[in-house]
């Protein structure tokens, strides 16, 4: 029994010593106003990418709001007063989100012209008439060119959908590929598209990534290329693809790449921006904070999030919705009659 | 289940190969565990958020161990099999949620040797092992989910006592398996999955040393006889730690466990009065 004993205390005793190893170091944190800011503050100023580029001095924005926080504050004031400190990184992919709502930073867009209406488009361009599928609206339109309207790179196309597409637009001179008030998804949508108008292996940008937290533990920037669609339809006739300020992230990364192509022309207003593949994380109280993480450059390696601009500067007019005239489309067209001629 | 009895016969394969005696070299039955598992555990991945996540697990395991001809059957191997699932929240809020699951596997060779105490006996070696988990935050963002994969070579030891309370006997056992070296994968700092997968593996794979990666393994069992089975309770305790690209993970797994053991092989003394050999303790036929 004695042994017995002695087996028991070493197990004790062995457990109680790995127990000591594991770093415990959150265990007395409050959940409070206080500890919930300084955990987004500091979350921020370890993983976010953009402090140089933009030049925002994030120990000044810390002395400037840590003052006006206080855990006596409404669970509502202090959401707000941190959606009022990220605004400072001026960042559409910075979001602060609870179960009450989110902070979202709008100026990217707002201040710009909207450069877009689906109602005039459905009803003056498409007559109502128009096919749907994965999530891509086309047509052919007059003067035999095709137009695909894509709202989000968060739908999904199959290749085979695409290939239906594309097989109806076989015998048009070009294609418009509408993604004004695309505001992003999934980049891996970016290349089941973009693969459809190259005919070699294309370098399409450059990621960069943090490797430590201070603001310049930056990576080298690692090239990455989309390889053409193999065993599908490719399309190399002239593409006109339409943007304006709502064209964003995932978006702004298409763009980004068609940029690059020969037969491509980017026709509109400059895109939103949004080049940083964000990254979310938990503060303690369970709200969670999306950052920009992750720079994607374009293929000459430069940074795009404030926004690419179009080869042909168009804005709709103001009047646009009593007109039913939509000047970005219309150049589109007549760009592509042009280039075809 | 096909499939699962497939892989059973798979792991046996050394069983089989090596039960090509003759008629007076001992039989050697292959001892076989299956264990259930219960309890807490408390993570930290940084990758995914700087806070720690407590919550409950749940596993299922699968010993199984056999003596070896090897120096007058003083060597036994031993593969343990695990499946686990897990789900956690964060320590300080109890929002949040970040679930686990994965499965390992080891492989180990050891020596057995008798102690001046009667009913303890001691093993050691070596052993290889494969760990394969994925936790997953559903925070969103790019950074949701991250692998754990992690292959090494480490030591293992087991103090085996056997004792009786009345007539029933009882098997206690304490094991540590301790890897030592290998590889593991960690992406960078704030490397996304998606540059992985687009081919940068660049500081992705590691070697795991006692610098960067540490975990231990510690079981406590008790194996109360019951004829030609045995009734198993004990404790299992799992720590993982790997430091890597200003990464942190750290697991700690605390566990119930509950479940049989036995022969796998059936031993027929009547046909045979060949000697038996077991790896681990003497079950009554």
């Amino acid at each position: 029994m004695k042994l017995q004993r002695l087996l028991h205390i070493i197990a004790i005793a062995i457990v109680a010593q790995l127990q000591a190893c594991f770093v415990n170091d959150d265990l007395h944190i409050e959940n409070d106003a206080h500890t919930n800011f300084d955990a987004l503050w500091t979350i921020i100023d370890q993983h976010y990418c953009f402090f140089d580029y933009k030049g925002v001095d994030w120990d000044s924005v810390y002395n400037h709001y840590a003052p006006r926080i206080s855990n006596n504050m409404s669970e509502q004031s202090f959401f707000n007063l941190c959606g009022e400190m990220l605004a400072s990184l001026q960042d559409g992919h910075v979001n602060l989100s609870s179960a009450f709502g989110s902070t979202y930073y709008w100026k990217w867009f707002q201040d710009y012209p909207v450069n877009y209406d689906e109602r005039i488009i459905h009803q003056n361009y498409l007559g109502f008439d128009f096919f749907v599928a994965g999530g891509i609206t086309y047509k052919k339109l007059r003067d035999n060119i095709g137009y695909i309207y894509y709202d989000s790179f968060s739908s999904s196309i199959s290749p085979t959908t695409l290939d239906y597409i594309l097989a109806h637009f076989v015998t048009c001179d070009g294609i418009i590929i509408d993604v004004r008030n695309n505001g992003g998804g999934s980049l891996s949508n970016v290349e089941v598209i973009a693969s459809r108008f190259i005919t070699e292996p294309t370098l399409a940008g450059y990621l960069v990534h943090k490797t430590g937290p201070a603001h310049n533990d930056l990576s080298e920037p690692y090239p990455f290329y989309f390889e053409p669609a193999q065993g599908h339809i490719l399309y190399g006739k002239p593409v006109a693809v339409l943007t304006n300020r709502h064209t964003f992230s995932a978006a702004n990364n298409f763009v980004q790449v068609m940029k690059s192509l020969p037969q491509a022309t980017i026709i509109g207003d400059r895109t939103g921006g949004g080049s940083g593949l964000p990254f979310t994380y938990n503060l303690p109280n369970g709200w969670n904070i999306r950052l920009s993480a992750s720079p994607i450059l374009d293929a000459d390696g430069n940074d795009t999030e404030w926004g690419i601009e179009p080869h042909i500067k168009v804005d709709m007019a103001p009047d646009a919705q009593q007109t039913g005239h939509d000047a970005i489309l219309e150049c589109a067209i007549e760009h592509l009659i042009q280039a075809t001629m | 289940m096909k499939r699962l009895l497939y892989i059973l016969a798979l792991l046996m394969l050394p069983a089989v190969a090596l039960s090509q005696e003759t008629a007076s070299t001992p039989q050697r039955p292959v001892f076989t565990a299956v264990e259930f598992e219960g309890g807490g555990g408390r993570l930290v991945d940084t990758y995914l958020s700087p806070y720690s996540y407590s919550g409950w697990n749940i596993a299922l395991n699968i010993e199984l161990m056999q003596a070896l001809k090897l120096d007058d059957y003083n060597w036994v191997w031993q593969q343990l099999i695990g499946l686990n699932y897990g789900s956690t929240r964060l320590s300080i809020s109890g929002a949040g949620l970040t679930i686990m699951g994965g499965a390992n596997y080891s492989f180990a060779m050891m020596h057995r040797s008798n102690t001046p105490i009667e009913g303890l006996q001691l093993y050691y070696g070596g052993n290889f092992s494969l760990l394969g988990e994925g936790l997953y935050n559903y925070h969103g963002g790019n950074n949701p989910a991250t692998v754990k994969a992690d292959i090494s070579l480490g030591l293992t030891a087991m103090a085996v006592y056997n004792f009786s309370i009345g007539k029933l006997p009882f098997t206690t056992r304490y094991q540590l398996q301790l890897p030592v070296i290998g590889v593991f994968a960690q992406p960078e700092y704030g490397e996304s999955y998606y540059e992985v997968w687009l081919g940068n593996y660049h500081n992705f794979l590691h070697c795991g040393t006692w610098a960067n990666r540490f975990d231990i393994d510690n079981r406590i069992t008790l194996d109360m006889h019951f004829g030609s089975w045995a009734l198993r309770m004990g404790y299992h305790n799992r720590i993982n730690t790997t430091y890597e690209n200003n990464n942190r993970y750290q697991l700690v797994m605390h566990n119930f466990t509950v479940g049989f053991a036995g022969d796998l092989l059936s031993i027929d003394n009547k046909k045979s009065n060949r000697p038996i050999v077991r790896a681990l303790y003497n079950i009554a036929q």
